[in-house]
C-alpha cells in the first residue's frame, strides 16, 4: 500500500473506508425520524445529502436511508448502533451488510466504466447523485460525494464480496496508474481548506 | 516485361510512416524492415512482397487489395492468432507472422493444383456428391474438416488479457473521414457531446489519399484544417483504431480494439462509414498486382510505396483519372488508360492525362490479366474493344505492365446500419446500393449516403451533425447551405463484369466464386439472391460480401431475368469485421462471496468447494501429521459431531427479515406451513413452492416478536426468494417490510452432544439449559458482548445451536467458540461431513434431492403443508396434483451389498428396462456401517423393505432396499436432548 497525500491532481485512488461507521434506517415514517434528528434530507430518492456534522445521508428510496460517517471524524460511531426502532422505523446494520470504498480522482469515471454500465462522468452524474446498480456483476450503491475539488465516488456493496470487488477495482485501475491509499488521505483532503 | 517491384516514394508520400524509426519483423520466417506507422502489408509491399496468403478454395496467391482491412486477402497468422488483417496490423519489433491456407509453403503451395480441378468442383458440388455410396460421407468428412477453415488455432494458447468498457455519448459519429469530421464538428459546436470513432490509426479517411479531382495539396490542407478543428473542440472525443462491429437496438454500439470491447450508448448515431471500391471482374482479376484505385492511392499516399513500375489503369469514372495523375506524380510509367465508357465521363481529365503522354483507349475493357509463372504477379493485360452494347467486339491486344489499377465504382458500407434495421437496395440511377430504412435517432453522411463529391460530402456531414443536435433538443445554427451535387452520377459502372471463357473471373475472392458459379447457381434453380448466396456461398466469406454482393446481385438478376432495381442485398449480421473470441469474452466477472471466517478456514487447512457464488469449506485437510484420504477426513469430522462437538460455518444461508403487522400473513402466503400461531421465540420449518407446486426453497422461520420474523433460506436461494417476496407483495399490498440480511449476519452451527457444555462455558446473558432453551426455541441475547440470534435446530440430528451474529463480529465469535470448545475437542466441520450427517437423518437438500417437478408429497414433506390455509403459492397446483396418481416418491435406501459398486447421484432407478427414478444423494455412513442414500422410486417401491435396482456405471445393476428415514436416531432423541 502506498501512502501519499491525495491532491486534486491525483488521477485515481482507491481507499477502503469499511472501518468507518455507517448505518441505515428503514420505515414508513422516515420524515418524522429525520425531523427528530434535525437532518436535512429531501424527499427525492437516489440523492445524497451532506449534513452539518459531516454525515452523508443517501436516500435509497422514500422509505430507506443510508448514513455514512464523515471520514474526517468517526463521530457517527456511537450512532451506528444506537439507531432505535422508532417512528415506525427500524435500524439496518449497514456496517455489517456493506463494504465501503472511496474512489477519487479525475480518472474514476473511465475506470468505473470498465465495471459499471451507468454513465458516471461528472457532467452527467452530478455531485450528490446515487446509483443503485450493478458493478462487476454484483449489486452496489454508488454515491458521488466530491471532497473539496476532488472527484469522489463512494462504492458500497455486499460485505461477502469485498475481496472480489477489491480485486476487480485494483485490476481495473492498473491502466490508470491508480493508487491504493489509507483513509487518512481522504481525511487530510477534507481538512486542507 | 519487367519484374514486379515496389519501393518507397520520397516524402511527402507516406503520410503515416516515420522514416526515422525502422522496425524489424519477420514474415514466413524471413526478416524484413519497415517504418513506424507501417502495417504488415505495407511494410512487406515496401520489400516487394505482395503475396500474403492463399485463397480458400483454389489456393490462389493473394495480396492485400483494399489496404483498408476490407478484404480477406490479407489474413495472416500471428503466433496463436489466426486471421489477423495484415493491412491493419501495425508492425512492431519482434513481430513474426505467417501466411495462411497453404500446403507446403506460401510460395510453393502443393494445394494450388486444386485450381486445375475447378471444372470438377462446380458450385454446390458438395451438396451433390460425397453421399454415395451409402456410408462414404464420414470418410469425406475427415478430408473436408481438414481443408475447411482459415488459419490455425492453438487450443492450448496462453490466456491473454482482454476487457470491456462502457462509453457514453450524445452523438456517436462512426468514421473519421471528411463526412465524419464535418458531422462531428457541426454537432459539437451545437453543444453535443460527440464521440468520433475511426478504425484507422489516424483521422482523415479518404482525405488522406484521394484527390477528389483537385490538387492533392488542397486536400491535405483541408484535412489538416478539419482535424485541427476537431482536436481543439472540447466537446469531441476521438477514438482511433477502433472498429464498430455491431449496431444494436437503442443505439448500443459494439466497438472493438485488439484487447478491448467498448459498449457505447449513444443518444444519436451518425454513420459516416464510407464506401468500398468494387472489383472489376475479368480473368485473373484476383492476382497480386491488380489493385483498386483507392487501394493504390492508400499504398502510395499513406505508406509512400511505389506499387509498380509500369501501370495500366482501367476506369469507368473520374477517380481512375485521379490515380493516373497520382501515378505520374510519383514517377510511375502509365502505359494506358482503359476507359470502359463509350464516351469519357470527364473530357477534361482525358485531355489532361493525354497531354501528359498517356494513351486513353475509350470503349475498351480488360479481358484478362496475364500472370507471371506461379501467379504471384502480373506481366501484362489483354485489352478488349467493346461494342456499344458493352459486349467485346473480338478486337483485342496486349499491354505489358506490372500493375493494373481498376476504378469501376463503389458500394456503400451500410452493413452497420443494416444491423440496426437498415436495408441496402439497388438503385438503377446510381448503379449502386443505397441505404434505406435508417433507424430512428440516427443519420448517414458521406459516401455511405451516396455523396462522393468532396463539397457534397462535407455539406452532408454538416447537415447530419446539425440534425443530430436538433434531435437532442439543442439549438444549432441554421443549415442554410445549398446541397452541392452529390457526384454520385456516373461513378459506378452498371455492369463491370467481363466473363472469360476460361473462367478465373472472380466475383468473390473470399470463396473463389466466379461468374460461371453464379450463372450455374441460377441454372440449378437458385434464382433468388438469398438462395443463390447459400447455394454458391458468395458473400459468406469473412468479408461478408462487401466486395462481392454488388456484382453478384448484378449477375444473378441478369441471368434470372429479374429486375435489378429495388433488389436487396442479403441479410447483414454483426460483427462487421472478424473479431477475436477474446474481445467478445472480455474480462470475465465471476463474483465470489466469502464468509467472514474464510481466512480462518484457509489458515486451518480448509479445502473449499463452490456453493453458488460462495466458497465453503468442503473439509479441513491441513495441519495433519499423517496422510489421510478425503473420505477418512470427512469421516473424522462426522465422528466429531456424533461423538462430542463440531462447528460448521453456515454464513452462506440466506437471511431475510420480515417486519410489520402482516408479517405472519405474508409468510403464510409465501410458504406452505402455518405461521400465524407460531409463538414468539420459536422456530418453524419453511417450505416454499412455486405456482406449479414444485419445491423451490426451504429454511427456518424464527419469530422474534409478533410483527418480526427472521427467516433463513437455502444458500443459493436468498436472492431469488427475496426478489419473489418483493414482487409478490407488490401485488398483495400487505403491510410488511422485507430486508435481505444475508450478509448482515454470519451463521455458525455448534452441534454435537457436548455443544451445550460449550455454550454454557461462554460468557452470555442467555440460558442454554435444556429447559430454558428447548429444541426449536429461538433466543436473542449476547455472547461475549456480541449480539446474537440463537436457535436450536437439528439439520445434522444432534443437540445443537445455530448462532447468527453480526457480520463484522462473526470472526471474533468463531474464534471464541473454537477456544472455549477446545477442552471438549471441538473441531471445524465442512460441508461434506454435514451432507453425510443430514443424510443419516434423511433431511433433504433443495435442488439436490428435489427438482423443479418435485411436489411436497413426492419428497414426503406433506407434513409441512397446511392445506387448511386459504392460500399459499402453489396451493391450487398441489391440490390438483393430489387428485392424480403419484408417479414417484423420494425414499431412503440402503445397498444390499455395501462391498459392491456404489451408485452416484443421478444414477437411474430402473424397473423392467423402464426408468422410474434416480438417486439424489448417496454416502457411506460410518455410524450405520453401510452405504445409504435417497432416491426417487415408483410408489409401489416406496414401502420399507421393498427392493429395487439402480443402474450404475458400465451398465451394472445394483440392488437396493427401501428404508424408513431417518436412518440414524429414528426417534429424533439426540437433537432434542
Amino acid at each position: 500500500m502506498v501512502h501519499f497525500s491525495l491532491t486534486t491532481e491525483s488521477g485515481l485512488a482507491l481507499i477502503d473506508l469499511s472501518v468507518l461507521p455507517r448505518a441505515g434506517i428503514k420505515g414508513k415514517c422516515l420524515s418524522q425520524w429525520i425531523e427528530s434528528k434535525r437532518y436535512e434530507v429531501d424527499e427525492e430518492p437516489n440523492r445524497a445529502y451532506a449534513q452539518r456534522d459531516g454525515v452523508l445521508i443517501a436516500r435509497l428510496s422514500p422509505g430507506e436511508l443510508m448514513l455514512l460517517a464523515n471520514p474526517a471524524d468517526a463521530s457517527m460511531d456511537a450512532m451506528t448502533y444506537s439507531l432505535e426502532a422508532t417512528y415506525n422505523c427500524y435500524p439496518v446494520r449497514r456496517q455489517d451488510s456493506h463494504y465501503w470504498f472511496a474512489l477519487t480522482g479525475v480518472r474514476c469515471p473511465a475506470m468505473l466504466a470498465k465495471l459499471c454500465s451507468v454513465d458516471l462522468s461528472p457532467d452527467i452524474f452530478a455531485d450528490g447523485t446515487v446509483a443503485q446498480t450493478s458493478v462487476a456483476r454484483t449489486s452496489a450503491v454508488i454515491v458521488r460525494h466530491d471532497i473539496e475539488d476532488v472527484l469522489c465516488y463512494y462504492l458500497l456493496g455486499d460485505s461477502s464480496t469485498i475481496l472480489y470487488m477489491w480485486t476487480c477495482l485494483v485490476d481495473a485501475m492498473k491502466e490508470f496508474d491508480g493508487q491504493i491509499l489509507t483513509p487518512p488521505a481522504l481525511d487530510n483532503l477534507a481538512h486542507k481548506t | 516485361m519487367s519484374k514486379f517491384t515496389t519501393s518507397r516514394l520520397p516524402e511527402p508520400w507516406g503520410s503515416v510512416i516515420n522514416r526515422d524509426h525502422t522496425i524489424s519483423f519477420r514474415f514466413e520466417g524471413k526478416g524484413y524492415q519497415g517504418y513506424e506507422g507501417d502495417t504488415l502489408a505495407s511494410a512487406l509491399a515496401a520489400n516487394g512482397v505482395m503475396l500474403l496468403s492463399r485463397s480458400f478454395k483454389y489456393h490462389r496467391p493473394r495480396g492485400a487489395f483494399t489496404f483498408a482491412g476490407l478484404d480477406a486477402n490479407s489474413y495472416v497468422q500471428v503466433g496463436d492468432e489466426p486471421n489477423v488483417l495484415a493491412d491493419m496490423l501495425p508492425i512492431s519489433a519482434g513481430l513474426s507472422a505467417m501466411g495462411q491456407n497453404y500446403l507446403g509453403s506460401l510460395y510453393r503451395d502443393h494445394a494450388v493444383h486444386a485450381g486445375r480441378l475447378s471444372r470438377f468442383l462446380p458450385v454446390g458440388f458438395y451438396y451433390r456428391a460425397f453421399f454415395r455410396p451409402k456410408g462414404i460421407w464420414p470418410l469425406w468428412e475427415r478430408f473436408f474438416r481438414r481443408a475447411a477453415g482459415l488459419g490455425k488455432i492453438n487450443c492450448n494458447a496462453d490466456e491473454a488479457y482482454f476487457d470491456k468498457q462502457y462509453l457514453f455519448a450524445d452523438v456517436a459519429v462512426i468514421g473519421g473521414g471528411p463526412a465524419g469530421l464535418s458531422a462531428a464538428l457541426a454537432a459539437a459546436r451545437a453543444g453535443a457531446n460527440v464521440l468520433l470513432i475511426e478504425e484507422a490509426a489516424t483521422l482523415g479517411g479518404s482525405l488522406n489519399y484521394a484527390r477528389f479531382q483537385r490538387h492533392r495539396r488542397d486536400v491535405d490542407s483541408l484535412r489538416d484544417s478539419l482535424i485541427g478543428q476537431v482536436e481543439q473542440n472540447d466537446n469531441i472525443r476521438v477514438l482511433v483504431g477502433a472498429t464498430c462491429n455491431g449496431w444494436f437496438p437503442d443505439n448500443w454500439l459494439a466497438l472493438s480494439r485488439p484487447n478491448r470491447l467498448y459498449k457505447l450508448r449513444a443518444k444519436h448515431v451518425i454513420a459516416c462509414t464510407g464506401s468500398v471500391e468494387q472489383a472489376m471482374v475479368f480473368r485473373n482479376n484476383d492476382l497480386p498486382g491488380v489493385l483498386p484505385a483507392s487501394g493504390t492511392q492508400r499504398l502510395m499516399r499513406l505508406y509512400g510505396i511505389c506499387p509498380g513500375s509500369r501501370a495500366v489503369v482501367a476506369t469507368a469514372n473520374a477517380e481512375g483519372y485521379d490515380v493516373v495523375l497520382d501515378l505520374l506524380e510519383a514517377g510511375i510509367s502509365v502505359q494506358a488508360v482503359i476507359d470502359v465508357n463509350q464516351s469519357a465521363a470527364s473530357p477534361e481529365l482525358v485531355e489532361q492525362v493525354s497531354t501528359m503522354g498517356v494513351a486513353v483507349h475509350q470503349a475498351c475493357t480488360v479481358g484478362e490479366a496475364i500472370p507471371r509463372t506461379g501467379l504471384r504477379s502480373i506481366t501484362g493485360v489483354v485489352i478488349n474493344k467493346l461494342a456499344e452494347s458493352g459486349e467485346a467486339t473480338g478486337e483485342s491486344w496486349q499491354l505489358d505492365c506490372d500493375l493494373l489499377v481498376t476504378s469501376v465504382g463503389y458500394a456503400p458500407l451500410g452493413q452497420l446500419v443494416c444491423h440496426a434495421g437498415g436495408e441496402l437496395i439497388y438503385d438503377d440511377a446510381l448503379n449502386s446500393f443505397i441505404v434505406t430504412n435508417v433507424p430512428p435517432d440516427s443519420g448517414l453522411a458521406g459516401s455511405v449516403n451516396h455523396r462522393y463529391a468532396l463539397d457534397a460530402v462535407l455539406a452532408d456531414g454538416r447537415t447530419a451533425g446539425l440534425d443530430a443536435a436538433r434531435a437532442l433538443g439543442l439549438n444549432p445554427e441554421a443549415d442554410s447551405q445549398i446541397m452541392p451535387d452529390s457526384g454520385a452520377g456516373g461513378i459506378n459502372h452498371p455492369y463491370p463484369i467481363y466473363p472469360h471463357r476460361k473462367g478465373k473471373d472472380f466475383v468473390d475472392f473470399d470463396e473463389d466464386q466466379t461468374v460461371a458459379d453464379l450463372q450455374n447457381a441460377v441454372a440449378d434453380g437458385f434464382e433468388h439472391p438469398e438462395l443463390a448466396k447459400r447455394y454458391s456461398t458468395v458473400g459468406m466469406g469473412p468479408s461478408q460480401g462487401r466486395l462481392s454482393s454488388l456484382n453478384a446481385l448484378r449477375i444473378v438478376q441478369r441471368v434470372s431475368g429479374d429486375h435489378l432495381a429495388g433488389a436487396s442485398v442479403t441479410t447483414q449480421r454483426p460483427p462487421f469485421k472478424p473479431v477475436s473470441f477474446g474481445v467478445l469474452a472480455g474480462r470475465s466477472f465471476e463474483p465470489e462471496r466469502l464468509t467472514p471466517m474464510h481466512r480462518w478456514h484457509a489458515d486451518n487447512g480448509a479445502v473449499f468447494m463452490p456453493a453458488g457464488m460462495w466458497k465453503r469449506p468442503a473439509y479441513y485437510a491441513g495441519n495433519k501429521d499423517r496422510a489421510a484420504t478425503v473420505a477418512e477426513q470427512v469421516a473424522e469430522e462426522v465422528a466429531v459431531i456424533r461423538g462430542n462437538v463440531g462447528v460448521i460455518d453456515v454464513s452462506t444461508l440466506g437471511g431475510i427479515e420480515i417486519r410489520g403487522p402482516d408479517a405472519a400473513e405474508f409468510l403464510n402466503r409465501m410458504y406452505t406451513f402455518a405461521y400465524k400461531k407460531q409463538p414468539v421465540g420459536r422456530a418453524r420449518y419453511l417450505l416454499m413452492t412455486d405456482d406449479t407446486g414444485g419445491i423451490v426453497d426451504d429454511g427456518v422461520a424464527c419469530r422474534l416478536d409478533d410483527e418480526h420474523f427472521y427467516i433463513t433460506t437455502t444458500t443459493t436461494g436468498s436472492d431469488t426468494v427475496y426478489r419473489n417476496m418483493l414482487r409478490r407483495n407488490a401485488e398483495w399490498g400487505l403491510e410488511i417490510d422485507a430486508l435481505n440480511v444475508t450478509s448482515t449476519y454470519a451463521g455458525m452451527n455448534i452441534a454435537g452432544p457436548m455443544s451445550r457444555q460449550v455454550m454454557e462455558k461462554i460468557e452470555s446473558d442467555m440460558d442454554f439449559s435444556k429447559d430454558a432453551f428447548p429444541y426449536l426455541a429461538v433466543r436473542q441475547g449476547t455472547i461475549n458482548g456480541i449480539p446474537v440470534i440463537a436457535m436450536r435446530v437439528g439439520f445434522v440430528g444432534e443437540l445443537g445451536y445455530e448462532l447468527h451474529v453480526p457480520w463484522t463480529q462473526a470472526l471474533a465469535m468463531w474464534k471464541k467458540l473454537i477456544a472455549v470448545g477446545a477442552q471438549f475437542g471441538i473441531r471445524p466441520v465442512g460441508v461434506e461431513a454435514q451432507r453425510v450427517l443430514r443424510l443419516e437423518k434423511g433431511h433433504i437438500i433443495i435442488g439436490q434431492d428435489t427438482d423443479s417437478l418435485t411436489m411436497p408429497r413426492d419428497a414426503a414433506l406433506d407434513w409441512a403443508v397446511t392445506s387448511s390455509k386459504p392460500y399459499f403459492i402453489g396451493k391450487p397446483a398441489i391440490g390438483l396434483s393430489e387428485t392424480r396418481p403419484q408417479s414417484r416418491l423420494l425414499v431412503g435406501f440402503r445397498l444390499l451389498n455395501s462391498d459392491g459398486p456404489v451408485p452416484e447421484e443421478s444414477h437411474l432407478v430402473v424397473r423392467d428396462d423402464a426408468i422410474v427414478g434416480r438417486v439424489t444423494s448417496v454416502a457411506w455412513s460410518e455410524a450405520l456401517d453401510e452405504v445409504i442414500g435417497l432416491a426417487y422410486v415408483a410408489p409401489e417401491q416406496a414401502e420399507s423393505g421393498a427392493n429395487f435396482q439402480i443402474k450404475v456405471s458400465q451398465g451394472l445393476m445394483v440392488a437396493a432396499q427401501t428404508v424408513q428415514t431417518p436412518f440414524y436416531d429414528p426417534e429424533n432423541l439426540r437433537q432434542a436432548l
